[in-house]
């Protein structure tokens, strides 16, 4: 485990940069500070985001994410989720990221990593990606021998189509615990049609891991979309879980998802999908309408019906929502859930949800946000809880 | 019939049309430039300066007093373009003198003078958008290296703030958490020209501060997968949608450490939560539950736990083969984790 010194150090980096930054002249410069109080845990939490770009060295920029809270133990905690620096070569978009980041190319599975993260561009219309490093452990944890590396290589054709190749070796505790190789297309041919699918198949389990394909038409009032799924639940566990190699039951889905704007006020969404998974089958399908109070929706009120049945998991849900500006800065907002399980055993009959919340948009810079949470569910009777956020954002962008 | 539930139909949308955004026919109407033109009047002797405009300043849109130069005797007292011109082409004019780098000045003397090569819609009888599309900038300006690089800030002041959509934008519409690691797959590039680091963290990081939608606990309209009273379904959720949550909560201990702050199921001293019948001598219930959902399993019985099915399953115990038909690896039984568990001598 690190001790509280790196601890302190990573926090110090991450505060430093927020509060130092203007005196670097960092411009264009981006600052936002949420601090989130609620009267259940974790709270409370201050989240601090930081984008930095030099207006004179345009080549280099810097990320910095960073949380600090209080859990259900009386110390302080945080982390640093993002603290990295972009040199970038603007000519050919090629860069280079060092630090904490997340990972997240072609096929494979995204990693939270320190390390190293390099993208070269060939104005042909090819990528080559690679990275290395440390994946992240939850509060500043540390383990010895574990490391992540990979990358893709990829290829645009006009802007109607990309794709490519990934691959992602990770090691923890010197053992191969995930090995992946995977492939990824995009492609818009025509301007009301887009496909997309990515296929990821696991070198150590021999088998897919997770693969997706998505075609869809759409205009400016209607979109249908046809989807597939296919999903190992044994193959996304680390290769080192005896869970991993057991051989399990894949599960694949097939479905649509289709939106209309009725009226410039009113959307209509449906979602259907049958499953599969072994022997079971099943599906879930959901409704949801969406009528706006004004031209530029900053109002709406919203009913959203939701039905699953698929093997053990079978349940209705309605969902209604409501945002209605008072005054030109306030805002009162509204969320309603009711859940009824088929079965709900000693787990109770209905699970109610509700938030009220009123938002206070004070100037350009400051926003206050405060409600009142109440539900009854499964582990437990019933619980109120208040929920209130403060945001601050800098924003010295410039022309 | 059929003319009655019409006619109720018509009434009915008539009655909502407001609440609907109907709206009657604009008063306004499109600026007729291509009547203007066709009479000779050039677009200079209205649009006054426009020729040397530089990337700031006002926007050279005529007022009332120029119209009035030719039309001596007005038919209103308004002003002209209350009624002769649509309020959006002139919003986007102001839009995009905020969020564009562009000077006519440098342009103007290229086209030879000429408005209608890149504002070709001024020459059209039904005119929707005064302000060329990008693919018109594309005609002259290939920008070809710029858009595979995706550096646009040579003309867009800032891309993120702009609220731009390119037009194979799809992913924020449906079911976005479905969709969207399907295209940003093969088009990362793309989703960061406007989310940075910080958007994907917010949930793919390992350590989160909350919810992400505790943070927009104003906005209800914002659909998520943890949006409402997920807590309480999060259990008929995951068996709903085998190995998605694995998908980003990888650490075995994700679901454990919260059940155990809790007192839920992994709890010292908490009941067994598995029904009677759950593990007998020829096998139960358990074997096909650890083949559906084997994240779940894991949950409570991952790490050291393992040695509780170790026991039954090994080589030679009375649990005999746990991997399913066809199952193949590529580890080495004798020496990789977690094989030698149970395969090693």
């Amino acid at each position: 485990m690190r001790t509280k010194a790196h601890v302190g150090i990573n926090v110090s980096i991450a505060l430093a940069l927020a509060l130092g930054a203007q005196e670097l002249r960092a411009e264009p410069l981006r600052l936002r500070g949420d601090a989130l109080v609620q009267t259940r845990s974790p709270s409370p939490v201050g989240l601090v985001l930081l984008h930095g770009q030099d207006k004179l060295r345009p080549w280099i920029d810097a990320d910095a994410v960073a949380w600090m809270g209080v859990t259900d133990r009386p110390d302080a905690t945080g982390d640093v989720l993002s603290l990295s620096v972009r040199a970038r070569h603007a000519a050919t978009g090629s860069e280079l990221r060092v630090g904490r980041m997340l990972v997240s190319t072609g096929a494979v599975r995204p990693v939270h990593l320190d390390g190293v993260r390099g993208q070269v561009r060939v104005l042909g219309g090819t990528t080559a990606e690679a990275f290395a490093g440390a994946p992240v452990v939850r509060r500043f944890g540390y383990r010895d021998f574990e490391w992540a590396a990979g990358g893709r290589l990829g290829q645009t054709l006009g802007d109607h189509t990309a794709f490519g190749a990934s691959y992602l070796h990770r090691r923890l505790d010197g053992a191969r615990s995930d090995e992946e190789v995977g492939a990824d297309v995009a492609f818009t041919p025509l301007p009301w049609l887009t496909g997309a699918g990515r296929w990821a198949y696991d070198v150590l389990g021999k088998g897919t891991t997770d693969a997706l394909g998505s075609l869809s038409v759409h205009n400016a009032d209607a979109r249908l979309e046809a989807f597939v799924t296919h999903r190992s639940p044994g193959r996304l566990l680390p290769s080192t879980s005896l869970f991993s190699v057991l051989g399990d039951y894949a599960a694949t889905t097939v479905g649509s998802t289709a939106r209309y704007r009725a009226f410039p006020r009113l959307e209509l969404i449906a979602t259907g999908s049958a499953q599969t998974q072994g022997s079971a089958v099943g599906g879930q399908g959901l409704g949801r309408v969406a009528l706006a109070l004004d031209d530029t929706w900053d109002g709406s009120v919203g009913v959203e019906v939701r039905r699953v049945h698929f093997d053990t998991a079978r349940w209705s849900g309605v969902r209604v929502t409501g945002v209605v500006p008072v005054v030109t800065r306030v805002k009162l907002s509204t969320e309603l859930e009711l859940v009824r399980p088929d079965d709900g055993g000693d787990r109770g009959d209905l699970w109610p949800w509700a938030l009220v919340a009123a938002s206070y948009a004070v100037s350009d810079r400051w926003f206050a946000a405060a409600g009142v949470e109440a539900s009854a569910g499964p582990d437990y009777r019933r619980e109120v809880h208040g929920i209130a956020r403060l945001s601050y954002a800098y924003d010295r962008s410039g022309r | 019939m059929r003319r009655a539930l019409l006619l109720l139909l018509v009434l009915v949308l008539s009655a909502c049309a407001g609440v609907l955004g109907i709206k009657p026919r604009e008063r306004q109407r499109a600026f007729a430039h291509r009547a203007h033109s066709l009479k000779g009047v050039a677009c200079l002797e209205c649009h006054e300066g426009i020729a040397s405009a530089k990337d700031e300043g006002p926007l050279h849109l005529p007022g009332k007093a120029k119209c009035l130069e030719c039309h001596k005797k007005p038919h209103d007292d308004g002003e002209c373009s209350g009624c002769h011109g649509v309020a959006h082409t002139r919003e986007e004019d102001r839009l995009a003198r905020e969020h564009l780098k562009f000077a006519h000045a440098q342009h103007v003397p290229k086209v030879g003078g000429q408005c209608v090569p890149c504002h070709t819609a001024a020459g059209e009888t039904v005119q929707t958008s005064m302000r060329p599309t990008m693919a018109q900038c594309f005609t002259c300006h290939e920008h070809k290296d710029q858009w595979t690089t995706r550096t646009c800030d040579g003309c867009h002041v800032d891309l993120p703030k702009e609220l731009a959509r390119p037009s194979s934008h799809v992913v924020h519409e449906g079911d976005f958490v479905r969709e969207h690691g399907v295209r940003a797959a093969s088009s990362r590039d793309l989703c960061a020209t406007c989310h940075g680091e910080p958007f994907c963290l917010s949930c793919h990081g390992v350590s989160v501060a909350a919810l992400p939608w505790r943070l927009e606990l104003g906005q209800p309209k914002l659909s998520g997968l943890h949006r409402a009273g997920f807590r309480q379904r999060h259990a008929e959720e995951s068996r709903a949608s085998p190995g998605l949550c694995t998908s980003c909560h990888r650490d075995e201990r994700f679901c454990a450490d919260c059940h155990a702050q809790r007192r839920v199921g992994v709890a010292p001293g908490s009941r067994n939560p598995h029904p009677a019948g759950w593990v007998r001598s020829r096998g139960g219930e358990h074997g096909r539950a650890a083949r559906m959902d084997p994240g779940s399993c894991a949950t409570c019985h991952g790490g050291s736990g393992e040695a509780l099915c170790v026991g039954c399953h090994r080589v030679g115990g009375p649990g005999g083969n746990p991997h399913g038909h066809g199952f193949s690896s590529a580890l080495d039984r004798d020496r990789d984790q977690p094989c030698r568990q149970c395969h090693a001598p």
